[in-house]
């Protein structure tokens, strides 16, 4: 059986597959927040393919308006890192059960969130290596 | 080849590294980024970035009042 590469050969970084992090968020409050965008930018920063998946508990921080209000002392600035982080096409997807929740339709998200379900979700980070939650 | 400057004082981590990886995307082979950065971390982290994304760190430096200067060949 012939392996690919050849044994021996080293294949530099850049050309391996993409690797993949999810991070799931579980929450609004500063705890919840900068520590998704914070290891999901750095993930993204890495060339990382990464979804950051909010819960019903943590999708009410996607309501168009919510982040930028976020602030936290020695943190970095929230919206500067949500906008690098789609810069590098980051996807944010909330849970679809939180539009019923709090009776939200897509227009009272932002606009770079996907809405999707649990088993979409699950297929899209079929291939993640790198998990987080908060 | 052309160089590229990239200040990042006053970023908090992981903002300098996820500015290196913006800049990164319009780098031509040869090109160089130099930049300047005051996080603690950023030493470190840029050059497990090199290792990672497989460009070269020629060199990082950090001067007396903690401000460091790092050049990546792309």
């Amino acid at each position: 059986m012939r392996s690919f590469p050849p044994p021996g050969i080293l294949v530099p970084l850049k050309e391996c597959e993409k690797m993949m992090t999810a991070i799931i968020c579980n929450g609004t409050e500063n705890k919840n927040l900068f520590p998704t965008f914070i290891m999901g930018s750095a993930a993204i920063a890495l060339g990382h393919e990464v979804y950051l998946f909010f819960t019903p508990a943590g999708a009410p921080a996607l309501k168009k308006g919510f982040l930028e209000q976020v602030e936290g002392k020695g943190m970095p600035e929230m919206m500067e890192m949500v906008n690098d982080f789609l810069t590098l096409d980051g996807h944010i997807v909330a849970c679809e059960l939180c539009m019923d929740v709090y009776d939200m339709t897509e227009e009272d998200l932002r606009e770079s969130v996907e809405v999707v379900g649990a088993t979409g979700f699950l297929s899209d980070i079929n291939d993640a290596t790198i998990t987080f939650t908060f | 080849m052309t160089t590229h400057t990239l200040d990042a004082l006053g970023l908090k981590c992981p903002q300098p590294v996820l500015k290196v990886a913006i800049m990164a995307k319009q780098m031509q082979p040869g090109d160089m980024l130099e930049i300047m950065a005051d996080c603690e971390s950023f030493p470190e982290d840029i050059g497990k970035w090199c290792t990672t994304t497989g460009n070269t760190l020629l060199f990082c430096a950090v001067e007396g009042d903690g401000k460091a200067k790092a050049q990546i060949q792309f």
